[in-house]
């Protein structure tokens, strides 16, 4: 679930990097600032960031990812992949499923009883 | 040239009176001329507007603030007190133990004496100019003279001392937290590093040791299926052993660097790829299953080599016996001497053919016993009648190891006792056999020296007589070794039961304590852990117990004992139980030590505490939990920081978050415990810098050089990066961007 972004210059645009190579963790989005360029876009909070600029981070260091972004000339474009975590999935998708299957009395008693 | 000179004075005056003050009958060209008077006018200005007029300006805060550090500085000297800017001052003492408090190098306070103020005061002054950069602003003789000395003036020189030694103070302690930082930083990359290489080491070792446990080739000879089980047990002892502390050094230094990560606020360490905490899990389960399939499949081949061996000696006994008496009479048979015989003769040697007869009805029994051996050794490569006979034998061995020797002696006590009767038969044989000489000779018969009536000559008796009389006293003998062997075998037993059943449960019970104490300790953690290493003592006392028990295992081993009905405990429980007791007793100090790395971590000293609530209360003034900016202020001042504007600001938008203009005891406390505990954010980092760079958004390489140790220096210099912000210079390193990449989190 790949998507891309491109936020209009100047910087700073509002979000919180972490994460690279050198910790051994996937380039996240831990933070958006609210208000800021990067809340008015589809960018949200967990995030990962898959290129900058159409360079790949997965070798990326934080320093390197870090100093790509802020080398962006003008405008900063991302590819991102959407973080869906389980909870959100569940209650989204799963729930809404079974009760068009099972009506919602039913299928909480069945619930309860496990 | 002299306008030029006048111009540059000009620019700087003006900058003056632009900040407010007024320079009255001050100009250039006085100053450009050398005009001493003006000039010290001018630099006493100067000196009031900056140094002093911003006290005055909040002069409640900064003046308290002032005068509470020199306070708090020459509190342990007891024979200063100060308690304003003229009086305390007038012996001198208060100068002089303000430069020894920061650098009893300068100064021999012991030998100063409050009678010679003059002498205390040019000393003081003296050192301050030649080490500390303070020019002489006062005069000796005029403070100890005048009755209340000029308050101004000591203020502003005492001043100078504060922002000398708080500044080096607080640069100090920025290039300390730095070095801390990155100390902490290149700690955590070594045992990243070491947690890699030992996982690659270890995986490595089991990824070598399973094939060869899994490899179920069996030998040939019961020597060589020893000798894998001596290797077995070898590596059971000798090579094993240190792999699992290994694994148990690996789990500990995993959790260790977790929790110090944790508490120095890094994100958490993530292993590479096939090095996780679960693949080792997984791959030493793996070993120590081929381990187990292993030790049982080596037994159950001796066990059948030795059937095999024991089979193969009892075929060629009896069949080479057999050969013996078998030899030669199918010639006999094949003779066809009868054709020619007379009656006689025929008759004699129809009595001789039933004698063989009845001889060889005796042999058939053994003929067909050997036939029976033959055909087990022939299908005994068939696992299943192996297993079936290696038990059977095993069942025998087990239940008559008394019975084997008993009835085997038993059986040849009888044999013996019919020596006696067939020695009788011999004589009588001998006897006959003289009697026939005798009457061959009285008549002269031409008779053939052989019996026409047996096959058997008295040659073959007396020879077999002869062996018999050799063999029963070997039979003898090895009957009785066997005896002594199964005595030795049964003290064996006993002996290694005896020790197994004081071990066993000896290492059960220190399993519970060391539970026990983890469950019930409610003192301080010190206490518990000093406990854990009293065990660990006695356990390191108790392992020669385990060697001597391996050294009666091997014995029992060679000896080719399987069984032990005196103990419960097999030398692999023990074994197995004994790596438990280290590994627990390692997990559960290493536990200990996480907790109070935690604990130490986010604490401040009592102390410090006390120390901290009495400045809270200091500037408590309406003694209502609250303090306001211009209190706060001072109480920073007083404690060393003196900070600009956008510091300040910062600060307060940290302890005030609400902007109420009043700052709570407890966001007081949590203010200082950030700046004081050992936690770094970031932002602390970046702070630190920035007072080394002198409020500057970059740092020079050569700032660092002076201001850090040259290890950490240069490494600094090696991985920030170029600032390219506003009023970047060639050589500008940003600080900033090099900070938050040390964390990981950087806002973009």
């Amino acid at each position: 679930m790949a998507y891309s972004v491109t936020l209009n210059g100047p910087g700073p645009w509002g979000f919180r990097l972490q994460g690279g190579k050198d910790f051994n963790m996937p380039l996240t989005i831990s933070r958006i600032t609210p208000g800021s360029k990067a809340a008015q876009s589809q960018m949200n909070q967990g995030d990962l960031v898959v290129a900058i600029d159409g360079v790949n981070t997965d070798s990326m260091t934080h320093l390197e990812a870090q100093n790509k972004i802020k080398s962006a000339s003008y405008n900063l474009s991302l590819t991102l992949q959407k973080y869906v975590d389980i909870k959100t999935t569940i209650i989204s998708v799963l729930i809404p499923w079974v009760e068009s299957v099972i009506p919602r009395v039913e299928f909480l008693l069945m619930v309860w009883h496990l | 040239m002299r306008f030029h000179k006048i111009a540059n004075v000009n620019k700087a005056l003006d900058y003056i009176a632009s900040k407010g003050v007024k320079l009255v009958s001050i100009g250039a060209e006085e100053i450009v001329d050398g005009n001493v008077k003006m000039t010290l006018g001018m630099i006493w200005t100067i000196i009031l507007r900056f140094a002093i007029q911003d006290i005055s300006v909040e002069e409640t805060s900064a003046k308290e603030g002032l005068l509470l550090w020199c306070q708090r500085k020459t509190a342990p000297y007891r024979n200063v007190n100060i308690q304003n800017f003229h009086l305390s001052w007038k012996d001198g003492l208060g100068l002089c133990a303000l430069i020894h408090r920061h650098r009893p190098d300068l100064i021999d306070y012991s030998k100063l004496n409050k009678d010679d103020p003059i002498g205390n005061i040019n000393l003081a002054m003296e050192i301050a100019e030649k080490h500390l950069d303070i020019p002489k602003m006062l005069d000796a003789e005029d403070i100890v003279n005048t009755p209340k000395p000029d308050e101004r003036a000591i203020m502003t020189y005492v001043s100078c001392f504060y922002h000398a030694f708080a500044g080096a103070e607080q640069a100090e302690t920025a290039a300390n937290r730095i070095c801390k930082v990155l100390a902490v930083n290149q700690e955590n990359e070594r045992l990243m590093e070491e947690y890699e290489r030992l996982a690659s080491e270890l995986l490595e070792w089991i990824r070598r040791t399973i094939p060869w446990l899994e490899n179920r080739t069996p030998e040939k000879t019961m020597q060589a299926m020893q000798k894998k089980l001596e290797d077995f047990r070898d590596y059971r002892r000798k090579h094993k052993p240190p792999k699992v502390q290994e694994k148990c050094q690996l789990e500990i230094n995993f959790n260790t660097l977790q929790t110090k990560l944790r508490i120095s606020n890094r994100p958490a360490f993530m292993p590479s790829e096939g090095k996780m905490v679960s693949d080792i899990a997984g791959a030493w389960q793996r070993l120590e299953q081929a381990e187990k399939g292993y030790e049982e499949w080596l037994l159950n081949e001796i066990r059948r080599l030795e059937r095999l061996e024991h089979l193969a000696e009892k075929f060629r006994q009896k069949a080479s016996t057999h050969e013996q008496w078998a030899y030669g009479k199918e010639q006999i048979l094949l003779q066809k001497d009868y054709e020619s015989a007379s009656l006689t003769e025929v008759r004699a040697m129809l009595r001789k053919h039933e004698a063989f007869e009845s001889d060889l009805a005796a042999h058939q029994d053994r003929v067909e016993q050997i036939a029976a051996i033959a055909q087990e050794l022939k299908y005994v490569p068939f696992k299943e009648a192996a297993l079936t006979v290696t038990n059977w034998l095993y069942e025998e061995k087990k239940s008559s190891v008394g019975r084997l020797s008993t009835s085997l002696i038993s059986a040849h006590d009888q044999f013996k006792a019919t020596l006696p009767e067939a020695d009788g038969e011999r004589q009588a044989i001998l006897s006959i056999q003289n009697e026939v000489e005798k009457v061959i000779q009285s008549y002269s018969m031409r008779i053939s020296a052989s019996n026409p009536y047996s096959t058997v000559t008295v040659e073959e008796i007396r020879t077999k007589w002869e062996k018999v009389k050799q063999l029963v006293p070997q039979r003898d003998q090895s009957l009785q070794e066997e005896l002594a062997r199964q005595h030795a075998n049964e003290r064996l037993r006993r002996q290694f039961a005896a020790q197994a059943n004081v071990i066993g449960p000896w290492i059960q019970t220190k399993m519970e304590e060391i539970a026990r104490s983890s469950i019930e300790m409610t003192g301080p953690l010190e206490d518990q852990m000093n406990q854990l290493k009293q065990y660990e003592q006695n356990i390191i006392n108790y392992k020669h117990n385990i060697d001597k028990l391996e050294g009666d295992h091997q014995l029992i081993q060679e000896a080719l004992v399987f069984d032990n009905k005196h103990t419960n405990y097999t030398m692999e429980h023990i074994r197995v139980g004994w790596e438990l007791l280290l590994t627990t007793i390692a997990r559960t100090i290493n536990e200990v030590e996480t907790q109070i790395l935690t604990r130490d971590a986010k604490g401040i000293t009592q102390e410090q505490m006390n120390d901290f609530r009495a400045s809270f209360n200091h500037f408590d003034r309406r003694k209502n939990g609250l303090m306001d900016h211009d209190d706060f202020r001072a109480c920073l001042i007083s404690m060393g920081y003196d900070l600009g504007e956008a510091e300040f600001a910062r600060i307060m938008s940290l302890v005030d978050p609400n902007g109420q203009g009043t700052v709570t005891f407890q966001s007081f406390i949590d203010f200082m415990t950030r700046e004081t505990a050992d936690t770094d954010t970031a932002e602390q980092v970046i702070a630190s810098f920035r007072i080394l760079a002198s409020d500057k958004p970059y740092i020079l390489a050569d700032e660092l050089r002076r201001e850090l140790p040259p290890e950490q220096a240069q490494y600094c210099i090696k991985r920030m990066p170029q600032y390219t912000g506003p009023g970047s210079v060639p050589g500008a390193l940003d600080y900033t961007s090099f900070s938050s990449a040390l964390y990981g989190e950087s806002d973009l």
